[in-house]
């Protein structure tokens, strides 16, 4: 009888853990923010769970055969003065440089939670981005306009915000902007943003951006859609663009934290 | 005897039910602390649990009502004057750009009782704001007078003060004023306010707070209501919203006050 019960119970966790492989890795990257940070891509990072470096920042959750990514401050990686524990995507896996247009388009679905965040001394919660669109700078466009680096800013910011869902995108500044011009960080700024009526909380939630040329979309738990397909859009066409999931953690407060947890996730182009 | 307790007990159980099912509905509310903490939706539905909410409001254990505290804290971001812990009502949750005209009208419903009142000196209670009726530009306003931000303005005030419920409001100081005038705070002032006969002190109490168009009303338990009915009413230019709380009207650092509220209701 006892054997039975256990053959079942094991027989549920196997099962369990190959749920877990509904995230496919062979396309990812992962940065955490320790050592310089720590970076793994392909192939790589398909062994995450023997990764001893990795285990403190992303890490599987039997019990919820989800993807844990956490992260607090302290190191934090290039670019930015926040710490992350983030998927980057590579389209050729192992390899940064190729990457995608609007014109290409692209589809990320993701299945996620946040189920703490620590708040801040006056008890305002830590906010955390959860999904980017980020652009960068071709080898060509990079020495056409003199940078020593190939970042471009992100056009898509996916925040978890007090329980709600932010989205922020960017806006050129000057519309007349020539092609070169356009291609400087300083050319876009930050739109308004604006939240989900649905709250999710700790909850569960399903994240669906959808681009194409010209457009992008993104959808709340199959409901509520937000679509951009003004000039902007059309203009950020001239660069190539990554997805990235995960948790950007947005605070340096001593002693902060944040949890994100992804049940599923896939790209599509 | 074993079946008539249990019987008892289920009822007592059932009743304890009810009462929780009539408990305070938040959702359309944002709350403000004395630390400068505010909270709406989510993040207010789960305040029970919020270690930054609750020195200044919580449930209580006995009577399940929800107590709002206010006294001074150090270092705070409020951006309020004194010290304020107060509810703001949001038509839309999280949103505070949509307000009901006086067209649309609106009624607040409460029970509420002041359990403690801190004293200015040995004779003079402390006194604290424990309701508002109070005007926002709409954002057209906002565009036909070209006005940098939203301009609030509270219509109507109602203080506990000398242990008694006092009501004070704005008037215009030229009843001829006429657009862009009507919606610039210089145009008003307050009147000298009047109080209810009853000494409510620290018993428990029944306020209704009945807005319409041209005519607001203000009751308190079987009193004879205060009604306002005039030019000022009549012009007020503001969309609205309710306050609902504990505002202590002082700096005082050892300034306290504790308000319960039983029932909380608006409609529209």
């Amino acid at each position: 009888m006892i054997k039975k019960l256990l053959l079942t119970f094991f027989s549920i966790l196997t099962i369990g853990s190959l749920c877990a492989q509904d995230i496919d890795l062979s396309h990812w990257k992962i940065t955490i923010p320790e050592g310089k940070p720590t970076s793994v891509a392909p192939p790589e990072i398909l062994d995450y769970e023997s990764n001893e470096a990795l285990k403190p920042f992303f890490y599987k959750d039997t019990a919820d055969n989800s993807l844990v990514f956490y992260a607090y401050p302290g190191a934090s990686t290039r670019n930015s003065s926040y710490s992350r524990t983030e998927l980057r995507e590579q389209m050729e896996p192992g390899n940064d440089k190729v990457n995608w247009t609007f014109a290409q388009g692209g589809n990320l679905k993701g299945t996620l939670s946040v189920p703490e965040v620590t708040q801040s001394d006056i008890g305002d919660y830590h906010r955390v981005i959860v999904m980017q669109i980020h652009g960068r700078l071709t080898d060509a466009q990079r020495d056409m306009i003199g940078e020593d680096d190939n970042n471009a800013p992100p056009i898509l910011k996916i925040y978890w915000d007090e329980g709600k869902i932010r989205v922020k995108t960017k806006v050129l500044k000057n519309l007349n902007a020539t092609k070169e011009e356009l291609l400087h960080e300083k050319a876009w700024g930050d739109d308004k943003g604006k939240n989900f009526k649905e709250v999710v909380g700790t909850d569960k939630f399903t994240l669906e951006v959808n681009v194409s040329e010209g457009k992008m979309e993104v959808t709340l738990n199959d409901n509520e859609t937000f679509v951009y397909d003004d000039i902007h859009m059309q203009k950020w066409g001239i660069f190539e663009n990554y997805f990235k999931a995960g948790n950007y953690f947005q605070s340096k407060d001593k002693d902060s934290h944040g949890y994100v947890k992804y049940y599923a996730l896939k790209v599509k182009h | 005897m074993q079946q008539l307790l249990t019987t008892i007990l289920i009822l007592f159980s059932f009743n304890s039910f009810a009462q929780q099912a009539e408990s305070i509905d938040l959702s359309h509310w944002k709350l403000e602390l004395p630390s400068g903490y505010t909270a709406s939706e989510w993040k207010l539905s789960n305040f029970q649990k919020d270690r930054f909410a609750k020195p200044f409001f919580y449930i209580d254990s006995i009577d399940g009502a929800l107590v709002m505290e206010a006294y001074p804290v150090m270092g705070t971001k409020s951006k309020a004057k004194y010290t304020k812990t107060s509810l703001r009502e949001q038509m839309i949750p999280g949103e505070s750009n949509e307000n009901w005209s006086m067209i649309e009208g609106g009624v607040l419903v409460t029970d509420f009782q002041v359990v403690k009142m801190s004293k200015e000196n040995p004779k003079k209670y402390h006194r604290t704001i424990l309701f508002q009726i109070q005007g926002r530009t709409t954002e057209e306003q906002e565009e036909e007078y070209d006005l940098e931000k939203a301009i609030n303005l509270p219509m109507l005030t109602v203080y506990w003060q000398d242990e008694r419920i006092k009501v004070q409001r704005k008037v215009l100081k030229n009843g001829a004023a006429m657009e862009k005038e009507l919606v610039m705070k210089d145009s008003w002032e307050n009147d000298a306010g009047r109080y209810f006969n009853k000494k409510i002190g620290f018993e428990k109490a029944h306020i209704e707070i009945k807005v319409e168009e041209g005519r607001v009303e203000i009751q308190l338990d079987d009193q004879k209501p205060i009604v306002y009915r005039d030019t000022n009413i009549r012009k007020w230019p503001l969309d609205n919203y309710f306050n609902a709380g504990n505002y202590l009207q002082t700096k005082s650092v050892v300034a306290h006050a504790i308000v319960k509220y039983y029932k909380l209701q608006v409609t529209h």
